[in-house]
């Protein structure tokens, strides 16, 4: 269809068509504070661990001299980490020059230790009392990409060390 | 089509038009900010309640919390569901008993008030999860007791509540 020449008559200017905006914004004066008020910014995250339970009688069930040699294990004690196989001690980790632990150490330890032992999955975290629950936490963190499960235990200072 | 007043009328038209706020701006503003906030809506919402004085550790752990019955626990003071349960730890951190005699009377009530629901309704079941929001700063000694006692009352399927790392 060829284009048919405009009109002369249509001429009629229009002035500049205004929004309604205001409705729109007492929408979004409503809902930005709402959301705000219910945005959750720090996210809280769980770490699992289940104790046996009391009725579980693999609970009292001795772990076997085979079963303790391929068991790793780490300490955290007032002077870094160590990390032991069995009884074996395999890797230590001192504290950084300002005291605090080596975290980034324990991780390259763990990796080494986890290329001797690529079937373990488990880890027993053996902490001191006095410890700080943070520095547990991350130990952890660090721990579970290369072993998954990782569980908690008391370290009882033995008497006879040193 | 518009006429233009007369040379009277215009004399009428002296005051400014009517003010018109620039508001086009503004509502760009408010729609990013109202498309962020949607974004991270999350309709969990707070799942847990958090004591004030207690600031978790931060974590790479990503498992989301269940919803269960929640022990908060810093230097001073122990808290069971958000309430105040014991004011004053340090006795029973010094002491050589690993169990917290007021926190496992509390929680055993609770799994027997549980219990007594699920032998009833068999909807309800007990199934032993506690969450531990401890504070960053507690020793190792008390959330071991913790732990202990919570295990006692019968809270095997334990989880540390941790705030998630970026």
């Amino acid at each position: 269809m060829p284009g048919l020449r405009p009109s002369k008559r249509r001429h009629r200017v229009h002035a500049d068509v205004e929004l309604k905006l205001i409705p729109v914004m007492s929408l979004l004066v409503v809902l930005v504070p709402m959301l705000l008020q219910t945005a959750v910014f720090q996210k809280v995250a769980a770490i699992s661990m289940s104790l046996p339970s009391a009725d579980e009688v693999r609970y009292l069930e001795e772990p076997t001299p085979e079963e303790l040699a391929r068991s790793v294990t780490v300490a955290m004690t007032d002077e870094g980490f160590v990390v032991a196989s069995g009884d074996e001690t395999l890797e230590r980790v001192p504290l950084t020059t300002e005291g605090g632990y080596d975290f980034e150490a324990l991780a390259a330890a763990l990796a080494r230790v986890k290329r001797s032992f690529p079937s373990q999955e488990a880890l027993v975290l053996l902490v001191e009392d006095a410890v700080r629950y943070e520095d547990v936490v991350h130990a952890m963190d660090r721990a579970r990409p290369h072993f998954p499960h990782v569980s908690l235990a008391d370290r009882v200072q033995a008497p006879a060390e040193e | 089509m518009p006429f233009s007043p007369t040379k009277r009328k215009k004399h009428f038209r002296r005051r400014p038009r009517e003010m018109t706020l620039q508001i086009t701006s503004m509502i760009d503003v408010f729609t990013i900010l109202l498309v962020f906030l949607l974004k991270s809506y999350s309709t969990e919402g707070h799942l847990i309640n958090i004591a004030e004085a207690i600031r978790l550790p931060t974590s790479t752990a990503t498992l989301e919390v269940a919803r269960a019955v929640s022990v908060g626990f810093n230097d001073r003071a122990l808290y069971l569901d958000g309430e105040l349960l014991v004011e004053d730890v340090t006795p029973y951190l010094a002491s050589d008993e690993m169990a917290i005699p007021p926190l496992l009377r509390a929680l055993e009530e609770r799994a027997a008030r549980v219990k007594e629901v699920a032998a009833k309704n068999p909807s309800v079941v007990f199934t032993g999860e506690i969450v531990l929001q401890g504070d960053r700063e507690i020793p190792f000694r008390l959330l071991k007791k913790v732990i202990y006692t919570a295990g006692q009352a019968g809270y095997v399927n334990q989880s540390l509540a941790v705030f998630q790392e970026e």
